[in-house]
């Protein structure tokens, strides 16, 4: 069942997701040849056609970073908390198949929107001999580092899980209010982000001594490096999970649709 | 198989302070056509919520063809709510396959020969349809279900005579004989001629649930009269007026 909606909920992101990434990547291209023209005959019009391209381009980036957020809000709100919900809630399917489709399909369109963005930063610079350089160096290092590698990776899917899961913990708390709920919800996102801030903030330096017995700079020592992401990536897992669990648990026993 | 399509007992539903639903209790066989009736703010609404799983008992009980609310009943009803539930960026053929692809029993021929006498197209955005087209298109998706059991809450409210008599008639021809449909309406003329049961909601209490060809023989009038009876409201300013 999970599949199936995710496939209504790839199709609802990606109807929106594709024409932005199309003309993310052809306003690239188009700025890399208007970047790269010789100059000799650069007139006043040509620089700010120029310019103007690149003024499109940078927008265009923007854009899709405010809309990847904007969407990922906006389908879980529109799709599970208001009308739309009287009929994902009647399908012979269990909130938590809901949620879970809502998070994988935002986690995949957030990763495709930053492989997207840096796609099109890549073809506005494109130099092949500067890429073959790049890509050979990031392949040493990865065979140098490779639970680095790894770890980092993880982190980043464990940090988006629980970036997404705080989203949607935080709109479904605010929809048990009965007035003024985004309010609520953008208030209740603060409020987790403030404790979230002030405990990784005081929690990190004790944890260090405990686990290593001094504060020496995790960065300078590839072990304490790895252990260090490793926690990190469990510890916005465990985070992750704990919003997972209370958005299922209220959206399953307190579900407040208008 | 249970005898009993809905089976509640001493059901009650707060919403915080205020009670919505209280000690309600009933049972509902198979192949019969109910109507929930009761003004505005009786409680019908949330009756019909608790029955397909939009929301939770304080207390009591109430099961679905002997289960409780949960995945398995959702596929038993379909339920046709008092709004537009339809997202409005799909088109009519990502509709069919929606129901497709979630129902066991919807039968895709049926809805798609019902969109076309209506003149919509598979290719058609719902966006870009009326409110009417809109409505008539979400009753034919409910109604091209096999249920056991069909949830129709206040199908007819707010709808011109002609538009009525075309939910009505779609309802009747189109449901499953040997499912179970309860509709929700203050309008009982317009329902009344097709009823079995009837069952009627004050304050949140069920004051009578009775076959209606009882009802009528031993009140010796029609729901209608009988409904305008119970729920008669003292106009504002009363008797002086003498109106």
């Amino acid at each position: 069942m999970v599949f199936k909606l995710l496939k209504y909920d790839f199709k609802s992101m990606l109807r929106v997701f594709v024409p932005l990434w199309l003309a993310l990547l052809a306003v690239s291209a188009i700025n890399h040849f208007s970047v790269s023209a010789t100059s000799s005959y650069a007139d006043s019009l040509i620089w700010d056609m120029k310019a103007i391209a690149m003024l499109v381009f940078f927008g265009l980036i923007i854009a899709a970073g405010v809309l990847t957020a904007v969407l990922v809000i906006q389908r879980f709100y529109l799709g599970l908390l208001k009308d739309e919900g009287y009929l994902m809630f009647t399908l012979p399917v269990k909130p938590w198949q809901l949620l879970t489709s809502k998070v994988v399909s935002a986690l995949v369109v957030c990763a495709l929107s930053l492989g997207v963005g840096v796609l099109s930063v890549m073809i506005l610079g494109y130099q092949m001999e500067d890429y073959q350089r790049m890509f050979s160096g990031l392949g040493t290092t990865i065979q140098t580092y490779p639970e680095s590698f790894i770890a980092l990776l993880v982190l980043g899917l464990a940090y988006a899980f629980a970036a997404i899961t705080q989203i949607y913990v935080s709109l479904a708390l605010g929809h048990l209010a009965n007035r003024y709920r985004i309010a609520w919800a953008v208030g209740v996102y603060i409020a987790i982000q403030t404790v979230l801030s002030w405990v990784f903030t005081n929690s990190w330096d004790p944890l260090r001594v405990m686990l290593w017995g001094t504060s020496y700079p995790v960065f300078l020592d590839v072990g304490r490096f790895n252990q260090f992401l490793w926690i990190m990536a469990g510890a916005y897992l465990v985070l992750g999970g704990i919003f997972f669990l209370v958005t299922e648990r209220i959206l399953s026993k307190k579900l407040n649709l208008e | 198989m249970n005898d009993f399509i809905i089976q509640c007992r001493g059901l009650t539903k707060n919403y915080g302070t205020k009670t919505a639903l209280e000690q309600v209790e009933f049972s509902i066989g198979r192949g019969r056509i109910v109507g929930l009736l009761g003004p505005n703010g009786s409680g019908k609404t949330t009756l019909i919520k608790l029955l397909c799983g939009l929301l939770q008992p304080t207390s009591g009980e109430l099961l679905i063809d002997g289960h409780a609310p949960g995945a398995y009943t959702k596929g038993q009803v379909s339920y046709l709510p008092d709004r537009m539930y339809i997202a409005d960026w799909m088109k009519v053929r990502d509709l069919m396959s929606f129901f497709r692809d979630f129902y066991q029993d919807f039968d895709g021929a049926k809805a798609s020969e019902m969109c076309q006498r209506l003149g919509i197209q598979p290719r058609d955005r719902v966006k870009a349809m009326s409110k009417g087209t809109k409505e008539k298109l979400q009753l034919a998706l409910v109604m091209s279900r096999k249920a056991q059991l069909y949830l129709l809450d206040e199908p007819i409210a707010g709808v011109d005579p002609a538009a009525r008599d075309y939910i009505m008639n779609t309802i009747l021809t189109n449901y499953n004989e040997n499912g179970t449909v309860l509709i929700s309406t203050h309008l009982i003329g317009d329902v009344e001629r097709v009823l079995d049961e009837a069952m009627f909601l004050k304050n949140g209490r069920m004051v009578r649930h009775q076959n209606v060809d009882d009802l009528r023989q031993q009140e010796g009038k029609s729901v209608d009269a009988l409904f305008r009876e119970i729920f008669r409201a003292e106009p504002f300013g009363g008797e002086n007026h003498g109106f």
